[in-house]
């Protein structure tokens, strides 16, 4: 019967993101907001451990007003219970101070058996905030686990790294960060998402979770944004021709030239 | 005479226990509420029901239905009238046509046999010793009726005198009236319950609106009362409503819905005769037994093989609504989130981009690019939105479509505006895999904007947004009149509005849309531009009008792999071929990309290029 807090990131549709080109902006006017893929996968992850084991999801999150929504997701998905970090003193976090926020908020929540999250989140990319949070909690971590199993009071997780897998053991509670392939997450549906309103949510500030100004938000981090840029690259457009085989094999031979597949 | 109302009364009595056996199990359903008047389903029960409608569509089997069903009814009612004596003798003769006609059809008979395969060679059994019992009766007793058939069987009987005939007479009526009884009681048993069961269902079958489906909840109801728990879908047998429970119980096996279906003849995994069946042993099994559908009784695979095209639908001589039932089991699997990640994926483009494609919403209307399009509202005057559809404003292939149509509609000075990133789907697909909700949302949203911006006429290129703008908003507050683009298109060639430079020399043959056919009877519109354009060289392919066979990509298919063996759009595009047309004409995105894929396939994609009429249109006006 674990105890399963999930921590979850909203974050905007990517694929609907532009950059205006004449200030070089982001323009987020209109895209829709989701909560970021593999935290999906460790809400689905947890809910499928309580479908074998029983138990309780508690979902924490931080971010603006409408962050709620993610919560409704998480909950139409399965979890019983969300909590939200959010007012103006959370806003321009960066990974040390989320994962300060985020480690109060547990602390607040209190008893658990496991804590579950993505990887990375799909706007910032810097997989840091789980592996922070583990330690502020001082809690064994596994990260970019793609298989959970728990025996015997203890976890025994999988972990996919960069060329093997790596099977971990644990005992609980311990903190886990879960990879994409870890399973596929289900998708609630409209009628559930609106279900979900009906479940307990909580909204935090940052006095809530008993944190002083100075530990918040821009003044809590470590790092700070100075430019943003964007990138370019120019295509080098090689077209390959001739037959499927010929061209094949000129196509393989470039890409080993190009030092992008490595022949062994 | 004892012994034949013993005979009568048990029978009867066998007869009706059968049949409330049946009736217990349609009332465990859901309640539904009967719609139509009484006169106008009564109206129906005659035409689909005594005068054999629709299965007389079929000439061998339905004129063999008829003599033996209402042939064999009427010699039924000759037993206790009579007032049919004189005509008794020449409808055996009838019945016994019929029976001939049935048993050189299953003679003939191909494919693998059904199961009920013994059961009704035994019915079948029964009923020739009936008729032939009936026959000898009639040259036993010559002087009863006038029957051709007595007479050349009496000079047999007639060396055993008087007397004995006289005595022999009784018995083969005794004989005769104990097969008729037993065949009664046998009715609720066998697959002759369809003598019941498909009349009552043909009078209950609702009549409603072709291109809707069903409205499992009300969405706008349930935010404002706050109360979401409802269960959506069918997960078992008895979620389904007491009138459709009937309906799968009205099946006749005759297999003209399996024989039609796309899903079928690409191998998929969908026969939807055999599924109706399914669901209507799973109700008559006994009350205790567990009635899961998923799993066992229905594969999922099954019902994502549907196209929602309604050809099942439009054959079924009994009114069965295939595709009803496969929309409610697809509603369940959707809300215990049972789909795979393609779907999901569709789902989670709707949401998010508003668009089938996962494409920015801010690339809607790329397409236009220096078409110089007017947002709708701008201009006082007005009269369409064209709404231009994820595939019209997404797609490449169909891009040029739009192109077209916006030709044709400058040309003829038709002041038309779009709603630009505004413009998202409709959600007609959400819709047709289950997600309810997110369809009524959508339809909320879309129908407050388009009355906010003064909506009157909607035209689109895409008979998938028609059905559901035209069919299925109304219900949700829409007033707007929404028009097919061949339709508009017609119009203003028949009105002289629109006139053409020139004509098409090559043959054409046209492809009807299921959701422009089947589903909103548009069958004239684009044959008559064709008509117009070809100087009538219009060729009809062998499956067309209501007969018409999908391209595959309706009900979600566009957006998600069904295991099949060969795809409906190649099954086509290869029927096509037979003819050798120089074009193959269509107005729908979803059968333009399917044949355009096919046609590579096939590599016939010079010899018959894929247009939409609007394209040939928009040629014609160079």
């Amino acid at each position: 019967m674990p105890n399963i807090i999930v921590l979850v990131k909203q974050v905007f549709y990517t694929q609907d993101l532009r950059i205006d080109r004449t200030n070089k902006k982001l323009v987020t006017e209109g895209v829709a907001r989701v909560i970021s893929e593999s935290d999906k996968n460790a809400i689905e992850e947890a809910v499928r451990l309580k479908e074998k084991l029983s138990g309780k999801i508690t979902v924490l999150t931080m971010g603006p007003a409408q962050t709620k929504e993610a919560l409704r997701e998480a909950i139409a998905m399965g979890a019983d219970e969300g909590y939200m970090l959010t007012g103006p003193e959370f806003e321009n976090s960066d990974a040390h101070a989320t994962a300060a926020s985020l480690a109060a908020g547990i602390k607040k929540i209190g008893q658990f058996d496991m804590i579950l999250c993505g990887e990375t989140s799909e706007d910032q990319y810097s997989f840091q905030v789980g592996p922070r949070t583990a330690e502020i909690l001082n809690l064994p971590q596994i990260t970019y686990a793609v298989k959970i199993t728990i025996q015997d009071g203890k976890i025994v997780a999988e972990r996919s790294l960069e060329d093997s897998y790596e099977t971990v053991e644990s005992k609980l509670p311990a903190f886990i960060t879960v990879s994409r392939e870890i399973n596929e997450p289900r998708l609630p549906t409209l009628m559930a998402i609106m279900a979900a309103s009906k479940k307990p949510m909580t909204a935090w500030t940052g006095a809530d979770i008993g944190l002083k100004p100075n530990e918040l938000g821009r003044d809590g981090s470590l790092t700070e944004p100075l430019k943003s840029a964007v990138a370019t690259g120019e295509r080098k457009r090689i077209l390959i021709q001739g037959e499927p085989k010929e061209a094949a094999e000129k196509l393989a031979s470039a890409l080993v030239g190009e030092g992008v597949v490595k022949v062994t | 005479m004892i012994a034949w109302y013993a005979i009568g009364i048990i029978s009867a009595y066998i007869f009706i226990t059968g049949i409330r056996r049946h009736v217990q199990a349609w009332r465990q359903g859901k309640a539904e509420q009967n719609q139509g008047t009484t006169l106008s389903r009564l109206k129906r029960l005659v035409y689909f029901g005594l005068a054999q409608g629709k299965i007389l569509n079929k000439k061998y089997n339905g004129t063999m239905h008829v003599l033996i069903s209402i042939v064999g009814f009427l010699l039924l009612l000759g037993m206790f009238f009579p007032v049919l004596e004189g005509i008794v003798g020449y409808l055996a003769l009838l019945f016994a046509l019929g029976l001939i006609l049935l048993e050189y059809k299953r003679l003939r008979a191909t494919g693998p046999p059904l199961e009920t395969a013994w059961e009704d060679s035994f019915v079948f059994g029964v009923i020739v010793a009936m008729a032939v019992s009936g026959f000898l009766m009639m040259g036993v007793n010559t002087w009863a009726w006038n029957s051709p058939a007595g007479d050349v069987l009496s000079p047999l009987f007639t060396p055993l005198g008087p007397k004995v005939l006289v005595d022999l007479y009784p018995s083969l009526f005794l004989v005769h009236s104990a097969l008729v009884f037993s065949l009664i009681a046998y009715i609720p048993n066998s697959r002759l319950i369809h003598l019941i069961t498909s009349p009552t269902n043909v009078y209950y079958a609702p009549i409603t609106i072709k291109g809707e489906m069903t409205t499992p909840f009300d969405l706008k109801q349930m935010m404002e009362s706050g109360n979401f728990d409802i269960k959506v879908g069918a997960s078992e047998i008895n979620d389904f409503t007491w009138r459709q429970k009937l309906s799968f119980d009205a099946c006749t096996l005759c297999q003209r819905c399996s024989d039609a279906c796309p899903a079928k003849a690409s191998g998929t995994k969908l026969s939807p005769m055999h599924l109706i069946l399914k669901l209507k042993n799973l109700e008559l099994q006994p009350p205790d037994t567990m009635k899961q559908l998923h799993g066992q009784t229905v594969d999922p695979e099954e019902l994502w093989a549907c196209t929602t095209c309604r050809a099942c639908v439009q054959e079924c001589p009994v009114l069965i609504h295939h595709v009803d039932a496969i929309c409610d089991m697809r509603r369940h699997l959707m809300a215990e989130g049972k789909v795979d990640k393609k779907k999901r994926d569709l789902l989670t483009f709707l949401t998010t981009v508003g668009n089938t494609y996962g494409l920015a919403t801010s690339d809607r209307t790329k397409w236009a690019e220096g078409l110089d399009l007017k947002p709708y509202g701008d201009e006082p005057d007005q009269e369409f939105l064209y709404w231009v559809g994820c595939a019209g404003s997404y797609d490449t292939r169909n891009q040029m479509v739009s192109r077209a149509l916006v030709k044709i509609m400058k040309t003829a000075q038709i002041k038309f505006g779009i709603l630009g990133n505004d413009e998202k789907c409709n959600c007609e697909v959400a819709r047709r895999v289950g997600e309810e909700g997110r369809f009524q949302q959508t339809a909320m949203e879309l129908i407050d904007l388009m009355n906010k911006r003064g909506v009157k006429k909607i035209v689109t290129q895409c008979p998938h947004c028609y059905n559901t703008f035209k069919n299925e908003y109304p219900r949700f507050g829409a007033t707007f009149q929404v028009i097919h683009h061949s339709q508009l298109i017609a119009q203003l060639l028949r009105e002289g509005k629109l006139k053409l430079k020139k004509g098409i020399e090559q043959t054409i043959a046209y492809h009807d849309p299921c959701y422009l056919g089947r589903y909103n009877d548009e069958y004239e519109a684009p044959r008559n531009i064709i008509r117009t354009l070809s100087n009538g060289k219009l060729v009809e392919l062998p499956r067309s009008r209501a007969k018409s066979f999908c391209c595959g990509g309706g009900g979600g298919n566009t957006w998600y792999t069904v295991e099949a063996e060969k795809k409906c759009s190649v099954i086509r595009i290869a029927e096509a071929q037979q003819l050798s047309p120089d074009i193959l004409a269509a107005a729908c995105p979803y059968c333009i990309s399917m044949f355009e894929d096919a046609s590579k396939v096939l590599g016939t994609s010079e010899k018959m290029p894929i247009r939409d009429i609007a394209e040939l249109v928009a040629e014609a006006l160079e």
